[in-house]
């Protein structure tokens, strides 16, 4: 088992944490109902290891931030040491692209780490139908799609409300996780043989940065 | 003692553990297609599992003398070699000594032959035990005494535990819709957040990182249950975060930066993964940004009426200074001709002192009693008659009564339109859970 930090990050009516509690909620897997609270979900798939057809069980803990623009100061806290993260726009509202936008700026600026994973993720299309009258589609796919090229990042378009495309980011975040990783999984699996227990946790998240100075008696 | 005495202590002393509050699951959790086998429930940040008497008894056999004898030595070291560890030192003195001891677990019995599960309930047990005796040293606020003293990391402590407060006078007076906390029920909502804030300030009632812990995540478990009500709780960190920062800035909890800074300097890395992290972290966030609050960040997306109110709370704080002033002069003068407190004193609350009794008989064993920073006589003859007249079982009784009481009180105040009796009996079926009672009693 291979566990991986997500963080959530969108403006607050793009509906970012209604994605997750989708895909939380209508996972096959069996998943076990978090304690407190929907700002901390968890959740386990599977990802194909290419050569041999063998799977991997990745868990994913998802860290929610809260979206509105007075709390975006805290977002670092958050997004330190994430592996993957989720920035979430809604396909009918032009300026919360923007502000997706200014988010994978920051990421790329502040976390610095060539290896962090960012998916772009445009919510809502049950809204949009293109032959409708009231089709409310204010981003069009091939805009956000270039820009995510552009940036190296993962897209989707999904609905939350509908289950569409849901399932198929977080499957895709793994498999990147697991391509990039696949050096540290591999070492990891051979610290593992030998062992009686299959399912030893190995956290690849990095090292958290307040070392304690060193000193002794 | 009976062996059925002894048993009815046991059980007593276990309703004292916090985390033994959460050990049912929710109602949520039971309709989960749960498919549990110890393999996954070992990997849960959560142990439902807790029972520190069963660890000083395994501590006082034969076979765990090394073990005694490793972590006195530690003590005696940690207390007579300097009088004052920077915090930074005693984060990484802590946490290497148990890194060493919970491998020595597996070299001595009876620790070596424990499953996985209690296991790490001895482990629990020797992180409770050393900072309980190191408590007075470690926690920021028990050393202020010698601020001038201190080192960065103490003195940052406290000097935030002040701006915090500062801060939270300041900012008391605002209004949900000031910090886009959902709009619920009005007057509800000001109910519920004290008792998250109530919640919270437990925190101040342990010394033990772990029960301190789970102080934080029973508050934000309140909190939850009130978006839960109101159906919002699929909105997240958007409607729990500005939750969590009303709570603090209605509930003016004690030195909770302090707090938050002992969690995380000594609870074993290893112990605070995944929901923990994410809820303490949660914690910092909102305090940081109540610390880093200002006035006209504020004013720019409230309504027109925030000048006014902030004005008629300025003045507020103004009066209260006046009126308090005085009676400040004198206590500030008093402080400095007669003894300062036990710092225990300031932190001992009676949820604890179970605990405590119990550590203290069992941990005779590590006499002599090291020294407090700045010792004195009639505090040490205090403490030790307090202890040794201490009827653990009647305690226990007695701690439990008044806090089941305060807890129906509590809660009859959020809901006053209910019988007294049907909260009782909520609770009672809950066993005064307070936050699995509030979703009962809200489902009503």
């Amino acid at each position: 088992m291979f566990q991986f930090k997500l963080v959530l990050l969108g403006d607050s009516s793009v509906g970012k944490s209604s994605i997750v509690y989708r895909f939380v909620k209508n996972s096959f897997d069996e998943f076990r109902e978090s304690t407190i609270g929907a700002a901390f979900l968890s959740q386990t798939i599977k990802v194909k290891e290419s050569d041999d057809g063998e799977e991997t069980v990745i868990k994913f803990e998802i860290w929610d931030t809260a979206g509105q623009e007075r709390y975006k100061s805290l977002a670092p806290m958050y997004y330190r040491n994430a592996n993957a993260a989720l920035v979430v726009y809604d396909v009918t509202q032009q300026d919360s692209l923007v502000k997706a936008q200014s988010w994978v700026n920051e990421l790329k600026n502040k976390v610095g780490d060539d290896d962090l994973v960012i998916c772009l993720v445009g919510n809502k299309v049950d809204l949009c139908d293109e032959d409708a009258e009231d089709n409310k589609r204010a981003v069009g796919t091939e805009e956000a799609r270039s820009y995510a090229n552009e940036q190296n990042l993962l897209f989707y378009e999904v609905s939350a409300k509908t289950g569409l495309n849901v399932q198929q980011i977080f499957q895709s975040i793994g498999e990147k996780l697991f391509e990039t990783k696949s050096e540290e999984i591999a070492a990891a699996k051979n610290r593992q043989i030998g062992s009686s227990n299959d399912h030893v946790n190995v956290q690849l998240q990095r090292a958290s940065t307040n070392d304690p100075t060193s000193c002794c008696f | 003692m009976t062996e059925s005495q002894a048993n009815q202590q046991e059980e007593v002393l276990r309703q004292f553990d916090p985390l033994h509050q959460r050990a049912i699951p929710d109602k949520d959790a039971q309709l989960a297609p749960v498919k549990k086998d110890d393999e996954k429930a070992e990997e849960d940040d959560e142990e439902p599992f807790y029972d520190f008497q069963k660890f000083a008894k395994q501590l006082q056999s034969p076979e765990a003398e090394p073990i005694v004898k490793y972590t006195k030595s530690f003590l005696r070291n940690f207390h007579t070699q300097r009088v004052l560890w920077a915090a930074a030192e005693q984060q990484k003195l802590v946490n290497d000594f148990k890194v060493f001891i919970y491998a020595k677990f597996l070299e001595y019995e009876p620790f070596k032959s424990l499953d996985k599960r209690n296991l790490r309930n001895a482990q629990e047990g020797m992180e409770k035990l050393v900072m309980g005796k190191l408590y007075n040293r470690c926690f920021s606020p028990c050393l202020k005494r010698l601020e001038n003293d201190l080192d960065e990391g103490h003195k940052t402590d406290l000097q935030n535990d002040r701006l915090l407060q500062e801060k939270v006078r300041e900012f008391a007076f605002v209004e949900p819709r000031d910090l886009d906390v959902p709009s619920l029920l009005a007057e509800r909502l000001s109910k519920f957040v004290k008792l998250s804030g109530e919640e919270l300030d437990k925190i101040n009632r342990f010394k033990a990182p772990r029960d301190k812990m789970i102080c934080v995540l029973n508050s934000c478990k309140v909190i939850f249950a009130i978006l839960r009500h109101h159906k919002l709780e699929d909105k997240g960190a958007d409607s729990f975060i500005p939750l969590l920062i009303f709570t603090i800035l209605k509930g003016d909890i004690r030195v909770l930066v302090s707090n938050v800074r002992y969690i995380e300097r000594f609870r074993y890395e290893e112990f605070i993964r995944g929901e923990a992290s994410y809820y303490l972290n949660s914690l910092e966030a909102a305090i940081n940004y109540i610390m880093t609050l200002e006035k006209d960040a504020l004013a720019a997306t409230a309504d027109e009426t925030f000048e006014n109110r902030y004005q008629d709370n300025q003045q507020r704080i103004q009066q209260t200074q006046e009126a308090t002033g005085s009676e400040e002069a004198v206590t500030a003068h008093k402080s400095t001709t007669t003894q300062s407190p036990l710092p225990s004193e300031y932190i001992l609350h009676p949820l604890d002192e179970v605990t405590h009794a119990v550590i203290h008989k069992f941990n005779e064993l590590f006499a002599p009693a090291p020294a407090q920073p700045q010792p004195s006589q009639s505090q040490h003859d205090q403490h030790a008659i307090s202890a040794d007249t201490l009827d653990v079982d009647t305690l226990a009784r007695k701690i439990e009564q008044q806090e089941h009481a305060s807890t129906l009180d509590t809660l009859q105040s959020m809901f006053p339109e209910m019988d007294r009796e049907v909260i009782e009996d909520v609770c009672i079926a809950k066993k005064y859970r307070v936050g699995a009672s509030v979703d009962v009693l809200l489902s009503l």
